[in-house]
């Protein structure tokens, strides 16, 4: 019967990731159920109430306390007034109405902070009695995808919720480390951008959801390899002076030498259609990604007053800056610019750079400055009492002692652990192992965003097959005791 | 005189209501299953007074908001409504809106069903087919097919563009709605016209593989070649497009992978005026698609799928895309769940809860396969007929979580053997075993 268990059908594969676990859906909260009634004329506001019910229209006339609104339901024209405390949110359309001072407009997206179904928080902090805006600072340090990972992230940014927070300050300050030094420009890790795809909405699509959605402000000190693509998540980047964004080039470089080549041009093609992706969903500039990801890509930007429009060329023009060529020939990198970040064959930002081409607001090294930067001279306060640093510590330290365990300490308790020469021994013996699989089982399930949700998978279901080996070990041993 | 002249302004009146119902013949539907054709002659906060003829009568009723179902107007009110096609939905975008009217009243009724995960595993055919009853008992005239996976399976490709193609656009108004769409996801949902990205969306790379990153070549890919073209054929798109995302735009592409021209080499034109893009499977056109930047797939982003007409909008939440669809009035059917952006219907549960039996059954298929052979291996080496018997039992056990397995999700069959020959073999071995 063997034979039959490894018979498994050659099925060709038209599977994107040759190495990745595909990228699944990324998390967001509930919604409920709407109906929408068109609004006549030129009426855009939106009245999501706490009921989940969400009407489109015209603002007509508001007091402190209610709002006179006017829309429609099932085709018919409704003109009421509505108590304040019944709404949770406004979205105020793009036209002003005379009798009301004009609002922004607000994107389309925090429609969906309507949906009455929300991620679990804790009671909000009320706003600063004082007006002044709260800022909270995150500092994310370590190896991306493992120190910097969505749980403690997440677990940081509900704290932030918690307390109120107006601006969260995302200080981005990742390892970027090979053979145990400082990593440089030529050094890739592009497929780390499947981390920040779990990673990135974190700080976007869920924050989106919150009722009250602070601004969340990425400050790049050091975003290379995967952590790259995180600022993309955000709408405001600002960097440090000696802040750098790259390390995920040479696309073409990944897989050389591997199978055919029209399949790894596919492993190209999806992964750039990926990081493209990452850059389209905040509207930042595509080209930046091709160039920061695709050696052969050849990009140059000319800025005029603040505009930049890019070129898939060489310059043609003294006005024009080159920030990539193809890498080809003379035109290849020579190792003194690698060493000194001056290459060009892809792109890594540094502030100057990040500034001129319109993709950092600004350059700071204070998060005083950041606040000045942002416009907020002297209406904010940080909030010193925020438990992100405790949370993303344990965090790291206990991944570290968990990793630590799998590889060291727990091998070791097995090895350990005396079979026994009697019967009650060896229970004893197959009950200990059991517990120690079980723990392992533990950490690979509460580790698995680290290891990979498909590897985590595969190891708890290897844990299993042992903890059963053992309960059948067990069950013989017992009845032949009985039979003895 | 005095009467006489009120009576005429009484006629003249009713004359002019009646001359009103003639012409507009507003349409309300009730929650008591009545539908009255007749004027609206006012409204209040919701609250509608509509004039109707019940016989040669006419007469004036107040309908408070609960008691409808659907208000809607005839075609001399120069309303946004009006100008919906039947149905009651403003679906101005496309002509083949499908169901008009249900039991729900004529808000179009929306159902998102997700697809992730692998396809052929997660993403596949039969828990979609099977969702049909359940949209159906909903009143689903739309179904958003929102796709998020990484590819899979080629087998079950032409399985998933069947059902969405012959089952379900003759039922629904179908749409995807594109997360990420790669390889066989891009290829299982490329029968629907109408496709719509997220700002982050991405689809193509439909590049066939197997093992160490081998080309599926020669016959084969020749095959594959053609059942694209014909699944391009039922979302009448250009078969140009799908050819550049399978091979390489490389010219040298069909010596390497034995297959005859052309390749995948792809460009458009965008006509000014019209907008209207033209399609060329060489590089003559103005915009080269395929190859690009030293990229030799094709792949679209949300911004070019948008620019070239391939897909028709880009959306970032369901509401947007419900709007995006030309609808003003619908629903999202379903009801919320955390940690999901929409309403989740039956058949989306459904779904969901398919991937969450398959992804666990995938999980623990090795775990089981190994727990049965230990088991049965016990039951081998055991001389004792208790002993034995303790052992074929939890032997029958694991047998039946796989018959279970084999039952649920027959791909399982399919790719294990795990055929009704192949349990009977193990029944029969474990039944000699007992003896």
């Amino acid at each position: 019967m063997s034979h039959r268990w490894t018979s498994l059908v050659v099925a060709a594969l038209f599977s994107g990731l040759a190495i990745w676990s595909v990228p699944a859906a990324s998390a967001a909260a509930a919604s409920a159920r709407v109906v929408h009634a068109a609004p006549r004329v030129n009426a855009q506001d939106t009245l999501i109430f706490k009921n989940g019910r969400t009407l489109v229209g015209t603002i007509v006339s508001e007091s402190p306390t209610t709002i006179r609104f006017k829309g429609e339901v099932n085709g018919i024209a409704l003109d009421t007034e509505f108590d304040r405390s019944e709404i949770l949110r406004i979205v105020r359309g793009a036209a002003t109405t005379p009798d009301r001072a004009p609002a922004p407009a607000t994107d389309p997206a925090p429609l969906a902070a309507a949906d009455p179904v929300k991620p679990p928080s804790a009671p909000t902090v009320a706003d600063d009695p004082t007006g002044k805006k709260r800022v909270y600072l995150i500092e994310l340090t370590g190896a991306f995808g493992r120190d910097i990972s969505e749980t403690p992230l997440r677990e940081s940014l509900r704290d932030a919720q918690r307390l109120g927070a107006d601006i969260v300050v995302l200080s981005l300050q990742a390892d970027w480390k090979f053979q145990g030094g400082d990593a440089g420009d030529d050094v890739t890790n592009f497929d780390a951008l499947f981390r920040a795809e779990k990673i990135g909405p974190v700080i976007s699509d869920e924050i989106e959801l919150w009722p009250k959605a602070p601004r969340v402000v990425v400050w790049v000190k050091k975003a290379m390899g995967g952590a790259a693509f995180l600022p993309f998540y955000s709408r405001d980047i600002y960097f440090s002076s000696d802040g750098r964004m790259g390390g995920i080039g040479f696309l073409k470089q990944l897989m050389e030498g591997v199978g055919d080549e029209v399949v790894r041009e596919k492993q190209y093609s999806l992964r750039l259609g990926h990081a493209r992706g990452v850059a389209n969903k905040h509207g930042y500039a595509y080209q930046i990604i091709n160039a920061m990801v695709v050696k052969e890509y050849v990009l140059s930007a000319k800025i005029e007053g603040g505009r930049v429009t890019y070129f898939e060329r060489m310059p043609e023009g003294p006005d024009e800056i080159l920030l990539t060529d193809d890498g080809e020939d003379e035109r290849a990198d020579l190792l003194k610019d690698v060493v000194a970040g001056e290459g060009n064959d892809v792109l890594t930002l540094n502030a100057k750079l990040a500034r001129d081409l319109g993709l950092s607001k600004g350059t700071v090294d204070t998060l005083e400055d950041l606040l000045i930067e942002m416009g907020h001279s002297r209406d904010w306060s940080e909030i010193k009492d925020g438990r992100a640093r405790q949370i993303l510590s344990r965090w790291s330290s206990d991944l570290t002692s968990a990793m630590r365990d799998l590889r060291v300490r727990i091998p070791q308790r097995l090895a350990e652990i005396n079979p026994g020469g009697t019967f009650q021994e060896r229970t004893r013996a197959r009950g200990q192992r059991k517990r120690i699989l079980q723990e392992m089982q533990g950490l690979f399930r509460k580790y698995q965003e680290v290891f990979g949700e498909d590897a985590a998978a595969q190891e708890i279901s290897n844990l299993s097959t042992q903890i059963e080996l053992l309960d059948q070990e067990q069950q013989r041993d017992a009845q032949e005791q009985r039979r003895r | 005189m005095k009467i006489l002249r009120t009576f005429t302004i009484l006629a003249a009146a009713l004359a002019l209501s009646l001359s009103a119902l003639a012409a507009r013949a507003d349409t309300l539907k009730l929650r008591d299953g009545r539908t009255l054709e007749g004027t609206v002659t006012r409204e209040v906060d919701g609250y509608i007074w509509f004039s109707y003829k019940v016989g040669d009568l006419v007469q004036e009723r107040m309908f408070a908001p609960s008691e409808i179902v659907q208000l809607s107007r005839g075609t001399a009110d120069a309303s946004p409504i009006e100008e919906a096609p039947v149905g009651g939905a403003a679906a101005t975008a496309d002509p083949a809106a499908k169901p008009e009217t249900t039991d729900f009243g004529r808000v179009r009724r929306l159902a998102i069903l997700t697809g992730e995960g692998m396809v052929g595993m997660q993403m596949a055919a039969k828990p979609l087919e099977d969702a049909i009853p359940l949209l159906q008992q909903e009143g689903v005239t739309d179904v958003v097919y929102k796709v998020n996976s990484g590819g899979g399976y080629l087998l079950e490709i032409q399985k998933i563009s069947d059902v969405l193609h012959f089952k379900y656009k003759p039922l629904f108004r179908t749409v995807a709605w594109i997360e990420s769409a790669i390889s066989a996801a891009a290829m299982s949902s490329y029968c629907l016209e109408e496709i719509y990205f997220m700002p982050n969306g991405n689809f193509g790379g439909c590049t066939g593989w197997s093992g160490s990153l081998d080309a599926v070549k020669g016959r084969g890919l020749e095959e594959v070649l053609l059942a694209m073209e014909r699944i391009s054929a039922r979302a009448n798109r250009n078969p140009a497009i799908m050819r550049a995302m399978q091979i390489s735009g490389s010219p040298d592409v069909m010596q390497q992978l034995g297959i005859s021209p052309p390749s995948g080499e792809l460009s458009a034109n965008i006509d000014p005026r019209t907008g209207e893009v033209t399609w060329f499977q060489d590089q003559s056109g103005k915009h080269v698609l395929n190859p690009k930047h030293g990229v030799m797939i094709l792949t679209f982003d949300a911004l070019e799928a948008e620019k070239f007409k391939f897909s028709r909008g880009t959306v970032r939440t369901h509401d947007e895309l419900a709007r995006q669809m030309g609808y003003t009035e619908y629903v999202f059917v379903g009801k919320p769940v955390r940690g999901v952006a929409w309403p989740v219907s039956k058949a989306e549960e459904a779904q969901i809860e398919w991937r969450r039996g398959i992804s666990e059954a995938q999980a623990r298929f090795g775990e089981i396969v190994t727990s049965y052979q230990a088991a049965v291996q016990q039951a081998q080496s055991s001389q004792d007929k208790t002993i034995r018997g303790s052992f074929i039992n939890r032997a029958r056990g694991h047998l039946n979580s796989l018959r279970n397995i084999a039952k649920r999700f027959p791909i399982f069959v399919m790719f294990y053997n795990l055929n009704p020959d192949f349990f009977e073999e193990q029944e029969e071995m474990l039944r000699r075993l007992a003896r």
